[in-house]
């Protein structure tokens, strides 16, 4: 390649910068407080979108227009007023009038009170509300939170306020909201948090939406559930992004939903708000309320465990526990597909052998999206003599292989014998030390089927010994 | 103990950088800019292994990468190039290359990372690396021909 060229492409690539002019990142602050606390739902990435929009000169409308109908932000405020809000989804142009709080019952958590309608004697109690201080509780620089009135919320799928709720909104500027709505609901809380979960997902999954995930919340509440999703109001870069809380506890529905412009959603709901307010309503109820929240996605529907392939179960023998969710497979032929082992250190090709197909799948965590990752590979050959041949051939190039920095060791074999009816097993392992990084590796043989298993040491360690047990099982595995 | 000025020191040397880099690779300002910001937020999360890393700032880079790749094949929907850019070409040349060969163009040019240090970060031989890059070339060379305004140093003859 000519320095010319060379020289040529690098101005090119360097003039993308010019599309970056005006645009600031929040800043190593911002950083370490989304490390500490993304439960909190860091606004930054809205205040980014507008700044982005702004110096881009894509925004469609200016960013007082880009809410559907904003409300004037009210003084800030250390006690939430509580609001009664209108039973109407219907996006309101003027806040909702404010009304004194129904009178608490004597039991707040509502056993014992209930009429035979489940709801007659059933009031929310004061200070169950979500309020500025848990907002920015721990925040080094606290975002311009203001309270504003309840109702009339831009954010798409806003779910109605039941009969005798209590709510309590507030606001970053025009971008960014959150609404805490506290429901008596008694005898009705199961049946009305299904029609919740119903209704916002029939509108997050309508029109102009899109559902992107709901997850499951054991350990807070009675049940709990996240749920997040997209919306208008957008413009041509932004589109607003919102996460629901829906919990129940004696008898209370509680809905939290918080969301905003932004440009992309980013990660999986955090359990926080439904830990705030089952906390909030159990200090009320002087009860003992602990919060162990373990979730669960329920959407996008996880990938089960496969025939052939290793089981989340398998990967948790082995040590790697966080790695509860495979992929769908993919194969050679798809966009996403491989042709070859895609490892340095594997570097036979299984089609030059003889393949007739070579798939894919990944094991990660999902509650940490990008993370460290497994992945597996399958070679099917047309019979097992060439998927031997192969085999064998892959651990002597594996064995030989050296590159310049790397220090590559055999971690050992295994071996099994099947069923016992001649489709035994045997596999070879290798770990590659690379300034600054490790990866751990495997192949092995069963049948007409080579599986090999790459994973890259990110910052925990995987010992020989596990890797030869994913090995052992992944071999196991083969044939269903 | 993680020092937070050492860490808040590394972000504002070498964001700027990552960004550019995560927009090359994406075409995508949002994508890039999210996937930036996540990727320093999990570095200061893990920061004493990260800060004794070799290069740190391959593993943010690496990180936002396998966000950003993640995103896609998780079926987001990719927004159009910002019209009205003066580089929109540009990032529509590198959209066009496979994702492996964005990468190994990207890393190489815009990070000056050497061929070694590519094939180190992306688990791949050095030779696999010259083989992508070359490939990179010649699709560029295609796409974008008759570079002159830049051959030139920006002035069109």
């Amino acid at each position: 390649m000519s320095d010319s060229h060379d020289d040529s492409l690098s101005r090119r690539l360097s003039s993308l910068d010019s599309d970056l002019a005006g645009i600031s990142l929040p800043g190593p602050a911002a950083a370490r407080r989304r490390a500490a606390q993304r439960t909190r739902h860091q606004v930054t990435g809205g205040v980014l979108a507008s700044v982005a929009a702004v110096a881009l000169g894509v925004f469609a409308v200016s960013p007082p227009d880009f809410v559907a109908s904003p409300n004037p932000a009210g003084p800030p405020s250390d006690s939430p007023t509580a609001t009664t809000t209108p039973t109407t989804s219907t996006p309101s142009p003027s806040p909702s009038p404010s009304t004194p709080p129904v009178e608490p019952s004597p039991d707040p958590t509502g056993n014992g009170g209930n009429g035979d309608d489940g709801t007659s004697s059933l009031a929310v109690p004061p200070g169950t509300l979500i309020d500025l201080e848990y907002l920015i509780r721990g925040q080094e620089s606290p975002s311009d939170w203001v309270e504003v009135p309840a109702g009339g919320s831009w954010l798409p799928c806003m779910p109605a306020a039941g009969d005798g709720a209590e709510a309590v909104a507030f606001q970053v500027e025009d971008y960014y909201r959150v609404e805490h709505i506290v429901e008596p609901a008694g005898a009705d809380a199961e049946a009305r948090l299904a029609d919740l979960r119903d209704d916002i997902t029939a509108c997050a999954e309508g029109g102009d939406h899109a559902l992107i995930q709901v997850w499951q919340v054991s350990g807070v509440g009675d049940e709990t559930y996240l749920l997040a999703w997209q919306g208008p109001p957008r413009t041509e870069e932004t589109q607003t992004y919102v996460e629901a809380t829906l919990t129940r506890a004696d008898g209370f529905v509680e809905i939290v939903v918080r969301g905003g412009a932004g440009q992309d959603y980013n990660g999986v709901p955090q359990p926080d708000d439904a830990v705030e307010v089952i906390s909030r309503l159990c200090a009320v109820a002087e009860v003992e309320c602990p919060s162990d929240p373990e979730r669960e996605r329920l959407y996008p529907e996880p990938a089960s465990d496969l025939p052939g392939w290793l089981t989340a179960d398998d990967l948790a023998e082995a040590g790697l526990t966080s790695l509860t969710e495979g992929s769908e497979v993919v194969d050679d032929s798809s966009e996403f597909g491989v042709d070859t082992y895609e490892y340095v250190g594997l570097p036979r090709d299984p089609f030059a052998d003889g393949a007739e197909s070579l798939e894919q799948r990944f094991y990660v965590d999902p509650l940490e999206v990008g993370g460290p990752q497994l992945n597996q590979l399958r070679a099917h050959f047309p019979d097992a003599e060439t998927a031997r041949a192969h085999y064998e051939a892959l651990v002597a190039e594996a064995d030989q292989f050296t590159q310049e920095g790397d220090v590559i060791t055999n971690t050992g074999t295994v071996a099994g014998d099947g069923d016992g009816d001649g489709d035994g097993y045997e596999g070879t392992t290798w770990r590659m030390e690379s300034p600054g990084l490790a990866f751990v590796y495997g192949a092995a043989v069963r049948d007409d089927v080579v599986t090999v298993i790459v994973y890259l040491v990110d910052l925990e360690d995987v010992g020989a010994d596990q890797v030869r047990q994913l090995l052992d099982l992944a071999a196991q595995r083969i044939g269903g | 103990m993680r020092e937070p000025a050492d860490f808040d020191a590394f972000y504002d040397a070498t964001s700027r950088h990552v960004l550019h880099q995560l927009y090359a690779l994406t075409g995508d300002l949002g994508l890039a800019r999210d996937c930036t910001q996540e990727a320093y937020a999990r570095a200061w999360r893990h920061w004493p292994a990260v800060s004794a890393a070799t290069s740190p700032d391959a593993w943010v880079r690496g990180t936002a990468w396998r966000l950003a790749s993640g995103r896609r094949r998780g079926g987001t929907r990719r927004r159009a190039t910002p019209s009205g850019t003066g580089s929109a070409d540009v990032v529509e040349a590198l959209r066009r290359l496979p994702e492996k060969q964005r990468y190994a163009i990207v890393v190489r040019y815009l990070a000056g990372a050497s061929v070694a240090d590519i094939a180190a970060e992306t688990g791949t031989s050095a030779a696999t690396v010259e083989n992508r890059l070359a490939k990179a070339h010649a699709t560029l060379a295609r796409i974008l021909p008759c570079d002159i305004a830049a051959l030139t140093g920006g002035h069109r003859v």
